[in-house]
């Protein structure tokens, strides 16, 4: 039976080529977009290296400083009473915020304050955002550093391609060693194959190259760089400052994803139970600990309610993707309808040499899984094309786009959805047609 | 066989109602070839599929073999059609996207029959009406007489005990429509099989065992 539903699918495509190349470009092009949305989310959210723990990871990005000052606020509301005015006053104790400073934690901060976190497993310190322009046989070569401590590697799970990380001897001793990415060793050294003990020379300091690592392929801050550093190796004023603000940031990495709230808590409890030194100037001192999902909504929405913000964005993204699947699925409903009614002859066929309608409603919507699916492999093959244009024209330097297994399942999902959605209700509709004037009123 | 006690059947529209069919009862025995005739808009196709379980009476009984159809359910119908009975349309309805011989195994496919065996069923249904060698063509290839044959075999390759033919000669000059009431009177008189005819051809109807006529959706005779 299915073989003659296939064939009689293929056929019912070659006999209307207008509508198939509208219905078949409407499925590809849905998919390619799906695909590539998931493409892009799978390189920047899954589980890829060096963030592949990422899911266990609490963020710590900024530190936060205010001068709060109580605020009386005074409401008198006026009435006439037996002819006279009456005063109703009430008031409401709140608080003032003259003064607010947002920066990244210092270095003195994290180590005094920070470093000992009972409900974490391994946390990290780093300080990026440091760039350095070096002049090479006339060239200029801009070249991006994260200064790093020796547990940066247990957190991050980089692919060594040769070499090794630095390690807490080297972070203690201030050694000036390097980690760099293959790209950097191409650019700098003009062969990624003999990097390794040799020097770079960055600012003033010249530096050993010990490792070389796989460029990071996520847009990620934390973890995407060109060098990475001893952490001590930074600027002398960086490490002896003992303000409250820098350029480091930290990362701590939970046993369990249930950990996670725990570990926000505590951390937002140690910043907050720290004074600062001049209450005149800031009398409040905080920070919001985030996971992965809260710091990439920060970035977007508001970075005072990372767990709004996400929540914020998810649902934006859902009614999105959702009306992004339910426009063409609507649209395919009302194609679909008019197609299959040009059939209703040949339904009238089949019920009367037995067919239910259970069969019928089946048969279209197996035609229309067909469809979809024809539509999907081309959808596919278009999204693997768009894909490697992509990662070869270099738009998201970044990220490397991967037509993997998860993006096909997805794709095959969406392929399913959209054949039974879009062949159900035109199916069901004419599975209740009546035999005898369906037979009476057309032609096959 | 086959038995139709006062059967009415009515249109209704939102202004008018046509009574099509008046108290009409009917007893079509076993291996009977029966033929219906009256003039256009007598209400002879209604019967027939009324006959088919294809149309409901409005009022009136129709049983097979003593037992009601009232009383299935619209899977047990299709499943009772799809074994008991076969039909032949005035206007061929084959399925245009499928080859002849696909279009032949359709009834099979409603069973639970296995391909090969669909396809050998097939092929002896379009050997019995002369049409082997034309089954990877597809209709559109055809003649109408050749259509119609195809048409037959269809109706006869689940073995039916019933055949209903609506005007099978209608649509073809009289060489072809002799040749398909040759066919027709072979199955009724080498396989047995029931045969009710619509025709408005007198000269079929007489080759025919009985001849019913309806005029205004009355039986006349």
């Amino acid at each position: 039976m299915l073989t003659n539903y296939f064939k009689l699918a293929l056929k019912v495509l070659g006999r209307n080529k207008f509508f198939t190349a509208i219905s078949l470009f409407g499925i590809s092009f849905t998919l390619l977009i799906l695909m590539l949305i998931t493409a892009i989310y799978d390189a920047e959210f899954g589980t890829n290296a060096p963030l592949t723990d990422k899911d266990r990871m609490v963020f710590l990005g900024s530190l936060k400083l205010e001068l709060v000052n109580p605020d009386t606020i005074w409401t008198i509301d006026s009435t006439q009473m037996d002819g006279q005015m009456a005063y109703d006053s009430t008031y409401t104790i709140g608080e003032n915020v003259s003064s607010t400073s947002i920066s990244q934690f210092s270095y003195d901060f994290v180590t005094k304050h920070l470093d000992d976190v009972e409900t974490s497993d391994n946390h990290t310190f780093f300080s990026g955002g440091h760039s350095f322009d070096v002049f090479l046989d006339n060239r200029k070569l801009t070249i991006e550093a994260l200064y790093v401590d020796d547990r940066y590697w247990q957190l991050f799970d980089f692919y060594f391609q040769e070499g090794d990380p630095f390690t807490s001897g080297h972070v203690r001793d201030a050694t000036p060693v390097a980690v760099i990415t293959s790209d950097l060793a191409n650019r700098y050294f003009g062969d990624s194959n003999d990097a390794l003990g040799k020097e770079i020379e960055l600012g003033s300091r010249r530096y050993r190259v010990i490792g070389m690592v796989e460029q990071a392929r996520t847009t990620s801050d934390f973890v995407s760089s060109d060098v990475y550093l001893p952490v001590t190796t930074m600027d002398a004023r960086d490490l002896e400052d003992t303000g409250f603000h820098g350029s480091m940031a930290g990362v701590y990495l939970a046993a369990d994803r249930a950990d996670i709230p725990l570990i926000k808590e505590e951390v937002a409890n140690k910043v907050s139970s720290v004074t600062y030194p001049n209450p005149e100037d800031y009398n409040r001192v905080s920070t919001i600990p985030m996971n992965i999902g809260e710091m990439y909504a920060s970035m977007i929405i508001d970075q005072n309610d990372p767990e709004g913000g996400l929540f914020f964005v998810r649902l934006v993204f859902g009614v999105l993707l959702l009306f992004f699947v339910l426009l063409p699925t609507l649209n395919l409903i009302n194609m679909n309808l008019s197609r299959i009614m040009e059939r209703e002859a040949e339904i009238g066929v089949r019920k009367a040499f037995g067919a239910h309608s259970g069969t019928i409603l089946y048969q279209f919507v197996f035609e229309n899984v067909i469809i979809t699916f024809i539509g999907g492999v081309i959808g596919m093959v278009l999204a693997m094309l768009v894909l490697y244009l992509i990662n070869d024209s270099e738009i998201l330097p970044q990220l490397i786009l991967r037509f993997n297994g998860t993006v096909f399942l997805y794709s095959i999902v969406i392929c399913l959805l959209f054949g039974i959605i879009s062949g159900l209700l035109p199916a069901w509709k004419v599975s209740r047609l009546q035999i005898a004037d369906v037979l009476k009123s057309n032609q096959l | 066989m086959l038995t139709l006690e006062n059967i009415n059947k009515v249109y209704r529209t939102d202004t008018i109602e046509t009574l099509a069919l008046n108290n009409i009862s009917l007893t079509v025995g076993e291996g009977e070839f029966l033929s219906i005739m009256g003039p256009s808009g007598c209400g002879k196709s209604t019967l027939l599929n009324i006959m088919g379980l294809i149309d409901e009476p409005s009022e009136g009984r129709v049983s097979v073999a003593g037992q009601s159809i009232a009383d299935y359910n619209s899977k047990a119908t299709a499943r009772f059609r799809n074994q008991h009975l076969g039909f032949i349309f005035q206007s061929f309805h084959l399925i245009n996207d499928l080859s002849v011989v696909d279009n032949v195994e359709l009834p099979l496919l409603y069973r639970q029959v296995g391909s090969k065996e669909r396809r050998r069923l097939a092929e002896e249904a379009l050997e019995q009406v002369g049409l082997k060698n034309r089954m990877r063509h597809f209709p559109s290839q055809l003649s109408g007489g050749q259509k119609q044959r195809v048409a037959i075999a269809r109706a006869i390759v689940g073995r039916p005990d019933i055949i209903l033919a609506d005007e099978p000669t209608g649509n073809l000059d009289s060489v072809m429509g002799n040749e398909i009431m040759d066919i027709l009177l072979s199955l009724n008189e080498k396989a047995g099989t029931t045969i009710v005819m619509v025709t408005h051809d007198e000269r079929m109807a007489k080759r025919t065992h009985r001849l019913v006529r309806l005029f205004d959706g009355s039986q006349v005779q």
